[in-house]
């Protein structure tokens, strides 16, 4: 067994594209801990998905040897979506590499990084990485370190590409980490930092063991739910898993115990043993919640077991995401599923698509307002169709965010402008350093998940970034928005908005669906309202010409293949009465009009 | 590999696949036009007839349709020598219809003689428009003035031909359109073809139109026009006998009719599409490998003896370097298409449908052996609902409005 001053518990943190998955890797490869020089680039984003994006999602965790220490390297997801579980990956490490890159120098991420490291009190060791391009200034990157406060001398220079300096990156985890602290005569207290569920194995638990120590045959008890198992097997990664006979206080590695679902065991948890419980579970568990709702629905009904098949698959690895049956008038039998933010959504969706090949329509994002009737009841309600008559309603509150919003200097007035636009409330101002400002403003959820970020990065020239906290529920008047089709509501296309906001939204509302739902045989009536009182309308002409003109013997195949791939078109279509209604209809709710 | 069985086909389309410059919207397959090219091009397609006369039993040819590529640059002694090819090997009535496309730009009083006493006797003449504007923003050699003397100078000749316009063009006002209809009611052809410009894949026009480049009519005006041009042609006597089609009372384009009752043809020459009755099949669109395939100078017994007794050794080398004519290796010029029951009925039933007489129960029953009303029940109620089909003594055909929206009729009769 190791003694505990000789373990390093370290993660990278970086705005994103500044190298942290190929650091890792190099780190990796230099100390041997893989050897295989054809490994896949950036072991440690392992989704397909992660990669296309240049993204982390799960966060990952490997011991590496090197000159007689343990280092163990948590690799956390970089998505503000899932700030929960960075802040668990953080609070497993001591010390953390503060990747920047050479050229772009400090960005908003890394301020966000740095603050959070700082918030669970680990040393930052700055790397200021890619000197290897031509662009690069680690000079001007110096300067901004020491305008926010790090010694810009700590920083080493490096190319991760290259494999320029990682021995010394290497050298300073040794030289300026803490070793964790030595509590092996206590309880067993080990954090659960992430979770993979393995069909065989059941539930791996991602832990850092702070006090304590476990192994196989021990009985574990998780201290949010009281819930205890037998553990089959302990170890670390290397970054295979490779069993191990005991896990003691200061290391990292996983902990198998028959678990079959992932939501007994979630991140931030606490494990324990039964026989010699710990006092107090470590601090900082939150059962995450989540805060974006939208419907998925089989374009095809028969589809409807297969996507129930496939969300129950999804959620066995990702408790934060949930799912319960709902039924749309227009769209049939569907979930409501609930997704930590759009790219936690974004994700999900991709992947029913992807890995289960599923047709699905994507109703727009909806937040959970808290609904106060006049008669005192008080409901919570995640989809815009169900919300209760106007009549009955005495209040509505909204989700609130603080959002954070890091922008070179000159595009401000046009973010402002943005934030306005958004309901946004205006809080703080700050500059960065010269030409880069941080952005304060409240605003309701519902604007940020709407098309808010990327209207805010092209007002930006995307240069700008955003952070969101969730600050609570305010009252806000707030009125349901109903699209009528062919003189019908359709129930999935109804949507929650700000009174003063609901002519202009409705207005452009109709005019994008006349652009996605094509012609019919009839004339089309959209129509927008509210409280049943019609507020915008378009007509959407009937069809007047749909003909292949020109048709002769060699045309004939070929006519006809045009004429399937017509129908298979149409097959994809919502038949909503008697109006074919396209997939992408359902989810323009969230497009907003630049002028809207 | 199914072979192909002509033995009830009595229709023949030669594919002429050259032309002096390719129009951006077109999608037929052509080459340019070279001497050489063409006489290659003559000895092969000479060797494709005689492969697949093959499969015929002297059969009656009612049409034959010269199409292209510009057919009208054929030198006129070649028409006479391929129409004397076919004679050769199918029965041609004196009343069969014999056409050639000709592009008024490469087009002569002269050739149009001489084509008359080659054979031809009828002509099909893309004159597109009467506006110069448009008639170069389609690529076409010819003028306003020119398509009029043409016009005339075949009008003068022939009795029976075809006049074709293109309309829904961009930028096109429906007052121009309706200059180029009044334009070629001067002549009142005995038959006219119109098309509104629809862009094809791979062609220039489609890709300026995937960049934003080309902005076609809204579907408002191109009605519009095809409206104006049913009501001034029917006016002025003319039958609209299918979707793109009007002739004067016993002037329909019988070869294309043949298509359209879904009868067998043979296509002869590269690109060009054939059906003989239960597969269609496509001649690859090359040139090059359609001369190697038919290399048409193989050696007769005669000159084999005659080479044998001059030279052992370059008889040997000469064999060498011959390619056999391997008949029954089709996959090597063409794709055989074989077509499942529900592909022909729906084929049957959307070219039927485009014709005046529209569809008869009683025939798709002899043809399929199924009862047409039976499996399309819901939909035929449906189409007469909405007005885009009439039924009437057994059988369907378009109403105008059904003929504006063909597709939407058409779709219903795809089997899944």
């Amino acid at each position: 067994m190791l003694q505990t001053d000789k373990i390093r518990n370290f993660c990278i943190i970086a705005h994103i594209d500044h190298g942290k998955s190929t650091l890792a890797d190099r780190m990796l490869e230099y100390t041997g801990t893989i050897t295989d020089r054809k490994m896949q680039e950036q072991v440690l984003d392992k989704m397909d998905l992660e990669r296309e994006r240049g993204i982390t999602i799960k966060a990952q965790a490997v011991s590496i040897e090197y000159q007689g220490y343990e280092l163990n390297l948590i690799d956390t997801p970089g998505h503000v979506d899932f700030a929960y579980e960075v802040s668990r990956s953080l609070a497993a490490c001591e010390g953390a590499i503060l990747v920047i890159d050479a050229a772009q120098g400090v960005e908003a991420q890394t301020m966000a990084n740095i603050y959070l490291a700082l918030e669970h009190d680990l040393e930052i060791i700055p790397v200021i990485n890619k000197i290897d391009l031509p662009s690069a200034n680690p000079q001007r990157v110096k300067e901004q370190l020491l305008d926010i406060g790090i010694d810009p001398d700590e920083a080493i220079l490096a190319s991760a590409k290259n494999g320029t300096n990682i021995d010394q990156i290497l050298d300073a985890i040794i030289e300026r980490v803490p070793a964790p602290y030595n509590g092996i005569n206590q309880p067993l207290r080990a954090l659960v930092f992430d979770t993979l569920y393995d069909s065989y194995q059941g539930v791996i638990a991602y832990v850092r063991v702070m006090e304590g120590s476990v192994k196989k045959g021990d009985k574990i008890l998780l201290m949010s739910n009281q819930k205890s198992y037998e553990v089959d097997e302990v170890g670390f990664f290397s970054p295979a898993m490779q069993k191990k006979d005991k896990l003691t206080s200061g290391e990292v590695g996983y902990i198998i115990s028959g678990i079959k679902d992932v939501r007994n065991c979630r991140v931030g948890d606490t494990i324990t043993l039964k026989n010699n419980p710990a006092q107090k579970a470590l601090p900082g568990y939150q059962k995450v919640q989540p805060m974006v709702f939208s419907g998925l629905y089989p374009t095809d009904n028969a589809d409807y077991e297969i996507l129930k098949e496939a969300l129950e698959k999804l959620q066995l690895n990702d408790a934060s995401f949930t799912f319960e049956p709902e039924t749309s008038e227009a769209l049939g039998f569907g979930f409501r599923c609930g997704f930590l933010g759009l790219l936690h959504m974004e994700v999900i969706q991709e992947r029913l698509e992807r890995e289960y090949d599923l047709d699905l329509v994507i109703t727009a994002p909806s937040v959970e307002y808290q609904i106060i009737k006049k008669n005192g009841e008080e409901v919570k309600i995640e989809n815009p169709a169900a919300f209760p008559d106007p009549s009955e309603i005495d209040k509505i509150k909204e989700p609130f965010v603080t959002a954070e919003i890091h922008l070179p200097e000159e595009y401000v007035g046009q973010a402002m402008e943005l934030c306005q636009d958004n309901r946004g409330d205006f809080k703080d101002m700050q500059y960065i350093d010269q030409d880069r400002v941080t952005l304060k403003y409240e605003m309701p959820l519902s604007e940020i998940i709407t098309d808010f970020f990327n209207q805010l990065k092209s007002k930006t020239r995307g240069y700008a970034t955003l952070d969101y906290e969730l600050e609570g529920y305010k009252a806000s008047n707030l009125v349901k928005l109903d699209i009528l089709v062919n003189k019908e509501v359709v129930d999935a296309l109804s949507t929650i908005v700000h009174d003063d906001h609901s002519y202009q939204q409705g207005n452009a509302l109709v005019r994008r669906l006349k652009e996605v739902i094509p012609r019919h045989m009839f004339k089309v009536p959209i129509q927008a309202a509210v409280g049943g009182k019609i507020i915008a309308r378009v007509n959407i002409p009937a069809m007047r010409k749909n003909v292949l003109q020109k048709c002769y013997g060699g045309d004939v195949s070929r006519k006809r293949k045009l004429l399937e791939k017509q129908k298979e078109g149409k097959k994809r279509m919502k038949q909503v009465g008697s109006v074919e209604i396209p997939q992408e209809a359902f989810m323009t709710v969230l497009e907003r009009d630049e002028n809207a | 590999m199914h072979n192909l069985n002509f033995e009830t086909a009595n229709a023949i389309y030669i594919h002429f696949p050259f032309c002096s410059s390719k129009c951006p919207y077109c999608d037929f397959y052509s080459t340019k036009y070279t001497k050489l090219g063409v006489d290659q091009f003559w000895a092969a397609l000479f060797m494709e007839l005689k492969e697949l006369s093959r499969t015929t039993k002297n059969n009656l040819v009612q049409t034959i349709y010269i199409g292209g590529g510009t057919p009208s640059l054929i030198e006129p002694v070649f028409v006479a020598e391929l129409l004397q090819k076919i004679k050769y090997r199918f029965k041609v009535p004196p009343t069969a219809e014999i056409t050639m496309e000709v592009n008024p730009a490469s087009v002569t009083e002269e050739k149009i003689i001489k084509l008359k006493r080659a054979g031809i006797n009828r002509l099909s003449v893309g004159i597109q428009s009467f506006n110069d504007q448009h008639l170069s923003f389609l690529g076409r050699r010819s003028n306003a003035e020119n398509n009029k003397k043409i016009l005339s100078l075949i009008d003068n000749y022939f009795d029976n031909y075809s006049a074709d316009l293109i309309f829904a063009l961009p930028n096109q006002s429906l007052n121009e359109f309706e200059q180029d209809l009044e334009e070629i009611l001067k002549f009142s052809p005995p038959h006219i073809s119109l098309y509104n410009l629809e862009l094809h894949e791979n062609t220039p026009f489609h890709e300026q139109y995937k960049k934003g480049n080309l902005k076609l009519p809204a579907e408002e005006l191109d009605a519009d026009m095809y409206e104006l041009a049913l009501e001034k042609l029917n006016t002025a006597g003319y039958r609209h006998y299918e979707i793109s089609n009007f002739c004067q009372p016993g002037y329909r384009a019988r070869h294309n009719y043949l298509y359209w009752l879904y009868q067998p043809y043979l296509a002869l020459g590269p690109g060009a599409s054939g059906f003989d009755g239960s597969c269609r099949y496509q001649n690859f669109r090359d040139l090059e490998k359609y001369i190697d395939y038919y290399n048409p100078e193989r050696f007769t017994f005669a000159e084999i003896m005659d080479l044998k007794k001059k030279n052992k050794k370059s008889f040997s080398e000469l064999l060498k370097n011959k390619k056999k004519l391997d008949v029954n290796n089709k996959a090597k010029i063409r794709k055989i298409n074989c077509l499942t029951a529900e592909e022909k009925m729906a084929e049957y039933s959307f070219l039927a449908l485009r014709t005046d007489n529209g569809l008869f129960y009683h025939k798709f029953y002899q043809k399929f052996k199924r009862d047409f009303k039976t499996i399309y029940k819901a939909e035929i109620e449906e189409l007469i609902k909405n007005k885009l089909i009439i039924e009437a003594n057994g059988r369907i055909y378009l109403t105008t409005r059904g003929r504006e929206l063909a597709n939407e009729v058409f779709l219903k009769f795809l089997l899944d």
